[in-house]
């Protein structure tokens, strides 16, 4: 459904994002993740137009067959909001201060269909009752910063699939939120995305929630797509030794009895940050922060297949993919 | 909101009445007897001393104070030394006048600066915004009198479109009243306040399209350039209301100067013959309405806040101790 081909996303001369390919299909969830730095909010952002000013998109992205870049502005408004819905980071700041909450939800409706003012008040409500928002109609008549964190977040989801989209763009959406607020709106996301058939770009920082919302993960690292394919599959037994760094880093991932060994150390970090824009190695990006990069790594590492629906890009990965053996850590 | 009226107008009282006891004092002690002007400088000091005891001004200064706030209250300021006039009713004669030259010019340039700042924030990096700020720029710097002569030259003497200057009162003809006053809002908006404005709406219209609930309104289905106007408008008006008010002390010196162009019966041309003829209770009264006015704009500026923002009608109720 959502066909991404050779995207590249450059500011002034620096390439900052360089996606060769990547798919979404039909209903299915798919996490991008990376560090911050990574491009993945500037991917996300750029498939429907939303990227910053200063930013130039070339290549192509597919969308049921229409193609997205170099659209005109109209046409990629008209798309957002009706075929793709987007919710975002900071709930608070993502909606307008000056607006009642029921307002801003209606207006997602209004734009993209006529209807009597009933009939809004109506869908709104409805809208509201979808994601869980308690007293809806008393809820409609505040102001943002008169709800909680967790409930600006269920507005902001309203918002987003108040046409049913067929695209759910999720950018780290939980990440401003308590914990116990993230796991509800979590379940929620997961659970309106199977109900409506609803597809969902989850882009995050965090393998863990990456992992309890989408089958499919997407590693990205300085623009580049490092390892793709199954959440449970890439997390359980990584290839790239990216993903592996990024999934030690995360106590949460590890099983239980491992994290018993590891009580009382020091948990593993990733050394370094993620190259500025213009910054990156040649070769593979991330070999000057790589425990295991050897003189093969100054070339671009290509994409090999590990079977039809995974793939990764390393020269020493953490798996032999022909003798299949596993590596140690 | 009720609550933020109320005390906001608490403010407004106090204030005046501190205003009213320096304007008082500060004439007390800029000296220049009535007397003099009135009988000339040859009079024997026994007429001059006769003249102040009738006018009142030999009483003590609280007296003079009280009486002079009671006659406000009444509405009894007595009679002009010089030209003879019952002021208080000169006063209010002319108040429509200065009221309706400044409140028009206020709500003009806001609409206006509204409109172009917005405008050329939304073409920041394009000639067409560089031109607006040019155009600005170049308001700011002209000054009003000048504006004011300009217009008179071009559109009254040359096209013969609107009078030259002068007064048709709202009771006589109001269609005569917008004609005499266009030309003076004209001169006071592009020289003063719209310029400003527009260019403070530029600054923080730049501020607000970077904000995230642009994004989202555009994630809604919205242009970049539906989004500044339905999210962005109210949102830079917030900031706006705060120049508005920095802005209040330009807007009377504009007045009183465009009253003067264009030969107006406002109370700017009344305050500037009472300064020349020492005439000491018209200035003060004249200068304690000035004060009045622009805290009764700055009182309504804060009530525009809080219609503006909900985050401050919510301070309030919350009895917060902050604005």
């Amino acid at each position: 459904m959502l066909t991404i081909r050779d995207l590249t996303i450059h500011v002034g001369n620096n390439q900052i994002v360089g996606i060769d390919e990547l798919d979404i299909e039909r209903g299915a969830r798919l996490g991008l993740v990376g560090e911050s730095g990574s491009g993945k909010t500037m991917t996300a952002m750029s498939l429907v137009g939303l990227q910053h000013r200063d930013c130039r998109v070339t290549g192509s992205v597919q969308f049921d067959g229409r193609e997205l870049i170099g659209c005109g502005e109209k046409d990629l408004a008209r798309i957002r909001g009706s075929d793709v819905g987007m919710i975002f980071q900071d709930p608070l700041r993502a909606l307008n201060p000056t607006m009642r909450v029921g307002r801003q939800i209606g207006e997602a409706i209004r734009l993209h269909a006529r209807t009597s003012r009933a009939q809004l008040r109506a869908r709104v409500h409805d809208l509201m009752t979808q994601v869980r928002l308690p007293d809806p109609d008393r809820l409609a008549r505040c102001y943002p910063h008169q709800l909680s964190g967790g409930q600006q977040q269920r507005v902001l989801i309203a918002m987003a699939i108040a046409c049913d989209p067929k695209l759910l763009i999720a950018d780290e959406p939980t990440t401003a939120l308590d914990v116990t607020v993230q796991k509800e709106i979590l379940d929620l996301l997961v659970r309106l995305s199977s109900e409506k058939q609803m597809a969902m770009l989850f882009v995050s920082h965090d393998l863990g929630v990456v992992r309890a919302v989408s089958e499919q993960v997407a590693v990205l690292y300085s623009g580049r797509l490092v390892e793709v394919g199954p959440s449970d599959a890439v997390i359980g037994d990584p290839r790239h030794r990216y993903t592996e760094a990024l999934v030690a880093a995360n106590p949460g991932l590890i099983s239980s009895d491992e994290t018993d060994v590891l009580i009382g150390q020091p948990l593993p970090t990733i050394t370094g940050s993620v190259p500025a824009p213009g910054a990156a190695p040649s070769g593979c990006a991330f070999r000057n922060r790589c425990a295991y990069a050897t003189d093969a790594c100054e070339a671009v590492p290509p994409m090999k297949n590990v079977d039809s629906e995974r793939r990764f890009t390393c020269w020493n990965p953490s798996v032999d993919v022909k003798a299949g053996s596993h590596g140690t850590r | 909101m009720g609550r933020l009226i109320l005390r906001k107008a608490v403010v407004l009282v106090v204030s005046a009445l501190a205003g009213s006891i320096v304007v008082f004092l500060l004439l007390r002690l800029l000296g220049g007897d009535v007397a003099t002007v009135i009988l000339g400088p040859g009079a024997s000091p026994e007429a001059r001393a006769e003249l102040r005891s009738e006018l009142g001004l030999d009483r003590s200064l609280i007296e003079q104070y009280l009486s002079w706030m009671g006659g406000l209250v009444r509405g009894d300021l007595g009679r002009s030394y010089a030209a003879g006039y019952d002021i208080f009713s000169e006063i209010v004669a002319r108040l429509s006048l200065t009221v309706s030259l400044a409140a028009t010019a206020l709500i003009l340039s806001w609409i206006v600066g509204l409109a172009l700042g917005t405008y050329s924030a939304l073409h920041l990096e394009e000639k067409r915004g560089g031109a607006i700020d040019l155009i600005a720029q170049l308001g700011i710097s002209i000054p009003t009198f000048w504006a004011g002569l300009l217009l008179i030259t071009f559109v009254s003497v040359q096209l013969g479109w609107l009078p030259t200057g002068g007064y048709v009162p709202w009771s006589e003809s109001v269609t005569g009243a917008i004609r005499s006053l266009i030309l003076p809002v004209l001169a006071i908006s592009v020289t003063v306040l719209a310029p400003v404005f527009s260019r403070y709406v530029r600054s923080s219209m730049v501020e607000v399209l970077r904000e995230d609930y642009i994004r989202t309104a555009m994630a809604k289905g919205r242009t970049l350039r539906q989004a500044a106007v339905t999210h962005g408008i109210r949102n830079a008006s917030i900031a706006l209301v705060t120049v508005a008010t920095l802005q209040l002390g330009s807007i009377v010196t504009g007045v009183v100067v465009v009253e003067m162009v264009f030969t107006l019966p406002g109370l700017g041309r009344m305050m500037i013959t009472a300064v020349t003829s020492r005439e000491v209770v018209v200035v003060q009264s004249l200068a304690f309405l000035t004060i009045l006015f622009v805290l009764v704009l700055h009182f309504l500026m804060d009530i525009a806040y809080g219609l503006l923002d909900p985050r401050v009608r919510d301070a309030e109720k919350a009895g917060s101790h902050g604005r």
